[in-house]
C-alpha cells in the first residue's frame, strides 16, 4: 500500500522555515537555468531567423562574413543573369547587391558603438522578405535617408521615427523602423546603397543577397556561381551562412549550460542535507509506519516524492521569478547588447519558451529525486524495532 | 577541550551533512569565481592602461574606415611624440573563424619605441624588423594552435583576397595578448602587389609625458581637422574602455547569474545551521547551564558554519584558479579576449570573502537564536 500524498505535504508544511529555504535554493538555481537559456535562445535565435532558406548569400572566395567580402559592380552585373534565380512580377531579378559598413553610432547612454550599416537597393526589401515596416517606409536614394531595426531605433541616439542622428560623415533622417522576426537585421541600419558608397568612399558591394525561383535547383545554382570565371564568387544558403556565424557563440552556449550544471550540482547537496535531516527527525515515525505495515518500497517512494514536492514548489518560485526577470530586462533595458564576430554591436532579446520551462522543471525534478533518494534509501532501510526504540 | 575542539567534533558529528554542505559551497563558489573571471579580465587590461602613454588614432567615422598612411610621417613631427605605429587588421584565419585571433600588420622599426612597457626578447625583436614575414605571436596564442619559434604558418585572407605565410620569429610576451602581429611592408606586398595599398587601420601614438597627452591628442585632431579622413584621438584607456562597453550587457547578466548564486548558498548553508542548532537545542540549554557565556555559545556556533563555508569557498576558489587557469582557453568572437578565462588570485581572495560572507549571513540567526535561549524552556522541553 502506498502511503498517502497528503502525508508528504503535511510534513513540508510542518517544517515551513526549511522548506522554504531548500525549496528557495533551488528556485534560484530555476532562475539563473532561465535567465541563461532565455539569453542563448535569444542568441540562437537571431543569428538563425537572420536567414531565409530561399536566400543564398554570395561573397567572394575565401570571406567569411559579408562584413569582409567585396563584389564588384560587374560582378553583380554578370550575377542578375543567372538562371534559377527569382524574379518580380515586372521580370526584375531578386538580387540584392549590399553594402556594409559600421560606423561608430551614439547610443542613448553615451559613448559609441560600431554598429552594422547595410546599403541596399529597392531590390533588397523584396529579397530579405523577412523585413516588415512597422512604421514609415523605405529610404529613398540620394537624400540620406536611413530605415532603422526596431532594436536599434530603441538603442541609438536620434534613431526615433522622424529623428535625425549622424554617422560617418553626414547625417541621416530617419524615416522608417522595420522588424525582422527578432533577427540580428533589427540591430542594424538600412540606407540606400548608393548614399552608402558615397560616405565610405568605397566602389565595390560587399555580397549580394539573391532569391532562388521557386521550383529551382538552389545547388545547382550555388555551382554554376562557384564555377563562372568571370567572377570569383561563391555562394552558400543564407541559413547556413548564419548558423556558421552562431557557431561563434558555441563558449557562450558550452559556458551557460555548465554554470547551469554546477549551480544544479550544488542545489542537490542542499536539497539532500535537507531530506536527510527530515529522515532523521521522524526516525520514530517511519518505524510507526512500518510496523503499520507500510513497505520499504512505499517509504522510499514517499520520501522521493517529499523532495520532488520540495523541488516542484521551488520550480514554481523560480519561473516566477526567472520569468518576471526576463520581463524586466527586455521591457526596461530593450534587450543584452552583444559584440558580433563581425564587432558591430546587436542586441539580444530574452526568449523565454516552453522548451526552457520543460528543460528546467527536468533540472529541478531531478533536483528533487537525486536529493531524496539516498535520505529515502536510508529511510527505508531503517530497522523497524530499532526505529521505534527510539521514538 | 577547547573551543576549537569543541568546534571540530561537532562538525564531525553530522559528517554527512558537513560534507554535503561543503560541496554544495564549493560548487557554488567555484561558479561565483568563474563568473567574476570575465569582468575581471576586462579590468586587468584595463588597469594596464591606467599609466599608458600611448594615444590611439582613429577615423573619426569609426574603425572599419581607413587613415591614410602618410598621416604617419605628419604625427611623427609632432612635438612631444615619442613613438608612432600602426595597426591594420588583417583578419586573417588560421582555422575556423570560431578560432579567429585578432592579427594585424604593424611597423617593426617602432615596436620598441611604442611599446617599451611589454618585456621583449632584443634578440626576438631584432629578428622582427629583419625577417621579410617574419610574425611576433602572443604566447596564449602558441600554446592555443601547438605553434614553436621557427615555425611557418598560414593565415587566410577574409578582408583581402590573400594568403600569408608568415614564419613565427618571436612572442609577444603579454599574458593577457592573444595577438599576431607582422611586418607592414609584407602586408603590402601582398595586397597591393607592384603598388601601395597606403591606408593603415589606426595609429599608437607614445608621448614624452603624461601631461602632453591631452594637447598631442587636440593637435593630432586638429591637424587633420578637414582633410579627406578626420580623425578622433583617445588615450589608450578610453580605447579598450569603449572597445568593452559592448560587452557590458552581458557582463550585467553574468554579474547577476553569480549574485543570484551566492544567494542561493546564503539559502543553502542557511538551512543547514538552523537544522544543526535545532537538533542541539538540550545540548545547547546544558552549556549554557554549566556557565558557557551567550557569547561563548553564539561564538562557537556561528563558527562551526564559518568552518564549513570558508573550507568549501577554499576548495571551491582553489578549483577554480587551477582548472580555468589551466585551459587553454582563447580569444572567442563572442566573448572577445574575456573568454581567455584567465583568473587572477583577486578573484580568488573576492570568492573566499565572499564563502566567509556566506557563512556569517547564513549563522548569524540561528546561532543568536540558540544563544538567546532560554534554558529552563529548553530543558523542560528535552526532558
Amino acid at each position: 500500500m502506498a502511503i498517502p500524498l497528503k502525508y508528504n505535504f503535511r510534513n513540508l508544511l510542518v517544517r515551513k522555515m526549511t522548506t522554504l529555504a531548500t525549496a528557495g535554493g533551488i528556485a534560484l538555481v530555476v532562475v539563473v537555468t532561465i535567465l541563461l537559456l532565455s539569453l542563448v535562445a535569444g542568441l540562437k535565435r537571431m543569428l538563425v531567423a537572420t536567414g531565409s532558406p530561399n536566400n543564398l548569400v554570395v561573397m567572394r572566395k575565401g570571406s567569411t562574413n559579408d562584413g569582409s567580402s567585396s563584389v564588384t559592380r560587374e560582378a553583380v552585373q554578370a550575377l542578375r543573369y543567372l538562371s534559377g534565380i527569382a524574379r518580380t512580377p515586372e521580370g526584375e531579378p531578386l538580387v540584392s547587391p549590399e553594402l556594409i559598413n559600421q560606423p561608430f553610432i551614439r547610443p542613448k547612454g553615451g559613448g559609441r558603438e560600431n554598429v552594422l550599416v547595410r546599403g541596399v537597393t529597392p531590390t533588397g526589401y523584396l529579397v530579405h522578405g523577412n523585413v516588415r515596416f512597422v512604421a514609415g517606409r523605405p529610404p529613398r536614394p540620394a537624400v540620406g535617408e536611413a530605415a532603422v531595426g526596431i532594436a536599434a531605433s530603441q538603442r541609438y541616439e536620434g534613431a526615433g521615427l522622424g529623428e535625425t542622428f549622424q554617422f560617418g560623415r553626414r547625417n541621416w533622417t530617419v524615416v522608417g523602423i522595420f522588424t525582422a522576426d527578432g533577427s540580428a537585421f533589427e540591430s542594424e541600419v538600412w540606407v540606400d546603397v548608393e548614399d552608402l558608397f558615397n560616405d565610405a568612399n568605397r566602389s565595390t558591394y560587399s555580397g549580394v543577397r539573391l532569391t532562388v525561383a521557386p521550383g529551382a535547383d538552389r545547388d545547382a545554382l550555388i555551382r554554376r556561381i562557384a564555377d563562372d570565371p568571370r567572377i570569383s564568387l561563391e555562394a552558400k544558403p543564407e541559413v547556413d551562412y548564419y548558423s556558421e556565424q552562431a557557431e561563434s557563440a558555441n563558449t557562450l552556449y558550452l559556458l551557460t549550460s555548465v554554470l547551469a550544471l554546477i549551480m544544479g550540482i550544488g542545489a542537490i547537496f542542499g536539497a539532500m542535507n535537507t531530506m536527510f535531516a527530515a529522515v532523521t527527525h521522524r526516525t520514530a515515525e517511519i518505524g510507526t509506519l512500518r510496523a503499520l505495515g507500510f513497505s520499504r518500497g512505499a517509504i522510499l517512494i514517499a520520501f522521493v516524492r517529499e523532495s520532488v514536492f520540495l523541488a516542484l514548489i521551488g520550480y514554481v518560485g523560480g519561473v516566477l521569478l526567472g520569468a518576471g526577470a526576463v520581463t524586466v530586462v527586455n521591457v526596461l533595458i530593450h534587450g543584452v547588447a552583444f559584440n558580433l564576430a563581425s564587432f558591430s554591436t546587436a542586441v539580444v532579446i530574452l526568449r523565454l519558451s516552453p522548451m526552457i520551462l520543460l528543460i528546467s522543471l527536468l533540472l529541478a525534478v531531478s533536483m528533487g529525486v537525486f536529493g531524496g533518494f539516498l535520505p529515502a534509501r536510508r529511510a527505508a532501510r531503517l530497522r523497524v524495532t530499532e526505529a521505534l526504540r527510539r521514538a | 577541550m577547547t573551543t576549537w575542539t569543541l568546534i571540530w567534533r561537532n562538525l564531525g558529528r553530522n559528517r554527512g551533512r558537513t560534507i554535503l554542505t561543503t560541496l554544495a559551497v564549493a560548487f557554488s563558489i567555484f561558479l561565483v569565481c568563474a563568473v567574476m573571471t570575465l569582468p575581471s579580465v576586462r579590468d586587468s587590461i584595463l588597469a594596464r592602461t591606467a599609466n599608458s602613454l600611448r594615444i590611439s588614432v582613429h577615423h573619426k567615422a569609426g574603425l572599419t574606415y581607413w587613415l591614410p598612411l602618410a598621416y604617419v610621417q605628419k604625427v611623427r613631427t609632432l612635438p612631444h611624440v615619442v613613438g608612432v605605429s600602426h595597426w591594420s587588421w588583417f583578419g586573417g584565419l588560421y582555422t575556423e573563424p570560431k578560432d579567429a585571433f585578432p592579427n594585424f600588420a604593424v611597423d617593426p622599426e617602432k615596436v620598441s619605441d611604442v611599446w617599451p612597457d611589454i618585456d621583449w626578447d632584443p634578440a626576438e625583436l631584432e629578428a622582427f624588423k629583419h625577417a621579410r614575414n617574419g610574425a611576433l605571436v602572443a604566447s596564449r596564442t602558441m600554446a592555443k594552435f601547438g605553434w614553436k619559434i621557427g615555425d611557418e604558418i598560414t593565415l587566410r585572407g577574409t578582408i583581402f583576397p590573400v594568403n600569408l605565410t608568415l614564419k613565427i620569429v618571436g612572442r609577444i610576451p603579454e599574458r593577457l595578448s592573444t595577438s599576431l602581429w607582422f611586418p607592414r611592408q609584407y602586408f603590402e606586398e601582398a595586397v597591393r602587389p607592384g603598388g601601395t595599398f597606403g591606408y593603415v587601420g589606426m595609429l599608437w601614438v607614445r608621448v614624452d609625458q603624461p601631461e602632453h597627452i591631452n594637447t598631442v591628442m587636440a593637435a593630432i585632431d586638429d591637424l587633420f581637422h578637414n582633410s579627406e579622413a578626420e580623425t578622433a584621438s583617445e588615450t589608450e584607456r578610453a580605447f579598450i574602455s569603449n572597445f568593452f562597453s559592448s560587452f557590458d550587457g552581458l557582463i550585467r547578466i553574468v554579474m547577476l547569474v553569480g549574485f543570484l548564486v551566492v544567494a542561493a548558498i546564503v539559502l543553502i548553508a542557511a538551512n543547514t545551521a538552523a537544522m544543526s542548532v535545532r537538533e542541539r537545542i538540550g545540548e545547547v540549554a546544558v552549556l549554557k547551564t554549566i556557565g558557557f557565556r551567550r557569547r561563548t555559545v553564539f561564538t562557537l556556533l556561528l563558527s562551526e558554519g564559518l568552518v564549513i563555508t570558508v573550507l568549501g569557498g577554499a576548495l571551491g576558489a582553489g578549483l577554480a584558479y587551477v582548472i580555468l587557469n589551466a585551459g587553454k582557453s582563447s580569444w572567442s568572437p563572442f566573448l572577445g579576449p574575456m573568454a581567455m578565462f584567465i583568473m587572477p588570485v583577486s578573484v580568488m581572495i573576492q570568492g573566499l570573502f565572499l564563502a566567509l560572507l556566506v557563512g556569517i549571513l547564513a549563522g548569524v540567526i540561528p546561532s543568536r537564536g540558540a544563544a538567546r535561549l532560554n534554558v529552563a524552556a529548553a530543558l523542560r522541553q528535552i526532558a
